[in-house]
């Protein structure tokens, strides 16, 4: 329950002023946050809170990784390669906290498709990365051409192909270009963070106080709903993407491959991460709902992260058991349920999140 | 091939009074050629569709008429000439609806032939004899299945309290696939075709089946005969692009929009020009502002000086400005959900799925807010396009 009292300690802080503001008449269909100053004071908490230092953790681990990535070289072994991996979990994991926000400077020069393309049903990724290491070109791996270079070979699906293989250690022994494309990958990932992380700092901070002024918006409200909409799609890619294709038809039918991040064994571990920010975007914006749609939301959330702790980091380990295949199972329904909570909760007010941009011709 | 499918014809004021809503100031005149009146589909919270007409009243956007649809229209179509429309259902649908773009009063329902649906484009004949739609031949699964549907219209206009009545009476092939935005040349005799390039079936849903041999054009054919006159193609590692909309200036330039089905991060052209005889010429945004349209366009066209272009991208959340003349990018504007435009006054008038209307001024690069009441817009969804007669 410690869950749902967070939910609602947030109603009390934020929503009864303004209710009181409205003198409580507010009907269904109506939108319960009608002052801009309130939408930015909520957008300017998730950017302080939410986002920048999401951002600016993603900077610092990355540079870990890349030092990682130079110890290893400078000493391939089975330890530094353990270490090796281990920063690697860690780039993951910040990247995974932020991988809902597919709006602001991520999308700028194709950063958020440089630093994960994924799923990349049509093996883009492979074919790219095979054909690269098979020319042992060095000239591509410049700091001024890498970063124009097939995404797939830039970020960290790359990485973990060349870092989570059963031969990485002899590879890396017999393969001194392996050590060079790593290298690059990892200071590509930290350059990319580190321009995602400034120019949140130093530009869409300042969009987030002045949304209209800056002419990025329509309006506050127009900023909190790319921020609502990030929660409902990271969820529908949880369901969709992250989990349904991994369990197939069947227990025996299970596809461990289907999975993000089944090299590194973390395909879990990544929803872990995703869980925890959404949890948090979420309970930013309970404001903005009816309370009973909060409660919901709270549960539906809880839910999750109750299947979820007692699962395995590994996809592969979790379908290999039939038990944890049923616990996965679950988890999916329990997306699918959250989902549609936070669906009704937003069809209650009168925030859109898309009409045409969802279901266009 | 079968002829006229379920269709009946209505007398022309049948309707009038009877469907119609008027608007919400009974001091507006309808019938009143001054005023413009702007027709789009929309759909609303309870998932109902619409056809929707309203027009300004200085800062105010007024409801004229209201009709409840069958099913989820895609474009209106307009004969101004003879103050008719046409709604056209968006795929796989297969009903058209005609009526008077002044009364708002309905004329005719009419079913699209067995075996074939629309993609919610159709264009009238300059002599306002015929109408063609851009249509699926779905037990084709093999072949070019795009087809233009050929509607003879009789007892028009011009012979005021007759009977309107559409009448299918051919078809021809549109040279490809997944046919959608059809237009008239300005020689009259000729329609220009967006064979966007995806095959779909009815039974599957929306799915599409053949992204990865795809192959959309851009296809000029004789409107009498059928007969192929030009078709052109984008350079081949953009046959991804599908070719989906399409707007004519008075120098019989096309503007072109596509809806990229290939890699997110892949620079596609989205937005194009083309001059009979000529190849087609790509216009490309900034690299920060390209890789934001999220590889589709919803909706394209000129300004009232056929110089300008308004590309709305509400995947994006943005329309983009373009200057054909220079084939350079000129701004973006944020308008979230916006994907209906058309020309008006200055600028472009512009519809969202969030049920806002707004006017951009091109010169004073201004956007100008409507007063619009409650039962008019509230829980409304405008659908991807927006008509000015």
């Amino acid at each position: 329950m410690m869950v749902m009292n967070k939910y609602l300690s947030n109603i009390a802080t934020l929503a009864l002023p303004i209710l009181a503001l409205t003198g409580g008449q507010l009907a269904y269909g109506q939108n319960l946050i009608t002052r801009d100053e309130d939408w930015t004071a909520i957008n300017l908490t998730v950017t302080d809170e939410l986002v920048i230092p999401v951002y600016q953790n993603m900077q610092l681990v990355s540079l870990d990784l890349l030092t990682a990535t130079e110890n290893f070289c400078a000493d391939i072994s089975v330890d530094s390669l353990n270490s090796l991996r281990a920063a690697f979990h860690q780039s993951m994991a910040a990247w995974q906290s932020a991988q809902h926000i597919q709006f602001g400077p991520i999308t700028y020069f194709n950063w958020n498709f440089r630093l994960q393309y994924w799923p990349d049903d049509r093996g883009t990724s492979a074919r790219q990365l095979n054909a690269l290491i098979a020319s042992q070109d060095e000239t591509v791996l410049a700091s001024d051409v890498f970063p124009r270079q097939s995404v797939g070979v830039q970020g960290l699906p790359a990485l973990e192909r060349i870092l989570f293989d059963e031969n990485t250690l002899s590879d890396f022994q017999n393969s001194s270009y392996l050590c060079l494309l790593s290298e690059t990958i990892a200071r590509n990932i930290n350059e990319i963070s580190t321009g995602v992380s400034q120019r949140w700092v130093e530009e869409y901070r300042a969009i987030i106080l002045d949304p209209v002024e800056s002419g990025f918006y329509e309006g506050a409200e127009d900023l909190s709903i790319d921020f609502l909409k990030a929660l409902q799609e990271a969820i529908a890619k949880i369901r969709d993407l992250k989990l349904l294709p991994a369990l197939g038809e069947s227990f025996a039918g299970a596809r461990n491959r289907a999975a993000e991040s089944w090299r590194s064994e973390h395909s879990l571990a990544n929803i872990k991460s995703n869980l925890n920010s959404l949890e948090l975007l979420f309970s930013a914006y309970t404001a903005a709902f009816y309370e009973e749609d909060v409660v919901s939301v709270a549960s539906a959330f809880e839910n999750l992260t109750a299947t979820l702790v007692v699962l395995p980091d590994s996809m592969l380990l979790a379908l290999a058991d039939e038990e944890q295949y049923a616990q996965v199972q679950a988890l999916h329904a329990q997306a699918e349920i959250l989902h549609e909570a936070l669906e009704t909760a937003l069809k209650n007010t009168d925030l859109y999140l898309g009409f045409n941009s969802l279901d266009g011709d | 091939m079968s002829s006229l499918i379920s269709s009946y014809g209505l007398p022309r004021r049948s309707f009038l009074g009877l469907a119609v809503l008027l608007a919400a100031n009974p001091a507006f005149t309808l019938g009143d050629a001054r005023q413009p009146i702007f027709l789009s589909a929309a759909s609303d919270r309870d998932d109902k569709h619409w056809l929707k007409a309203f027009t300004r009243n200085n800062d105010q956007l007024e409801l004229l008429y209201s009709h409840q649809l069958n099913e989820r229209a895609h474009a209106v179509t307009l004969n101004n000439k003879a103050d008719i429309f046409v709604t056209v259902a968006r795929r796989p649908g297969t009903s058209l609806l005609v009526g008077e773009v002044q009364s708002g009063g309905i004329l005719q329902e009419v079913q699209a032939p067995g075996g074939r649906h629309f993609y919610g484009h159709g264009v009238f004949s300059a002599d306002d004899n015929y109408f063609y739609t851009t249509e699926n031949d779905y037990e084709d699964m093999q072949g070019d299945s795009g087809r233009i549907g050929v509607w003879r219209i009789s007892n028009t206009a011009a012979e005021a309290g007759g009977e309107i009545v559409l009448e299918r009476v051919n078809e021809f092939a549109s040279y490809g696939v997944g046919p959608h935005e059809l237009l008239l040349m300005p020689d009259e005799e000729t329609l220009v075709i967006a064979n966007g390039g995806i095959r779909t079936h009815p039974d599957l849903e929306r799915d599409k089946l053949n992204i990865e041999s795809m192959q959309p054009s851009l296809t000029y054919i004789d409107r009498q005969s059928g007969t192929l006159l030009e078709q052109k193609r984008l350079p081949a590692e953009f046959h991804q692009a599908s070719i989906r909309h399409i707007d004519i200036n008075a120098q019989g330039q096309i503007a072109l929009s596509m809806q990229f089905e290939g890699e997110p991060f892949v620079r596609a052209p989205l937005v194009a020009s083309h001059q009979r005889g000529e190849a087609i010429q790509s216009m490309l945004a900034p690299e920060q502002v390209q890789s934001q349209m999220a590889q589709y366009v919803g909706s394209i066209r000129y300004d009232q000086s056929g110089r300008f272009l308004v590309a709305s991208c509400p995947r994006a959340n943005m329309l983009t400005f373009w200057d054909v003349e220079t084939g350079e990018f000129i701004r973006q504007l944020r308008a979230r959900d916006a994907c209906g435009v058309c020309a008006y006054e200055d600028g472009f008038l512009y519809s969202a799925g969030t049920g806002q209307i707004r006017y951009y001024d091109l010169i004073q690069r201004s956007v100008t807010d409507f007063t619009m009441s409650d039962d008019f817009s509230r829980g409304l969804f405008w659908d991807n396009h927006l008509v000015v007669a």
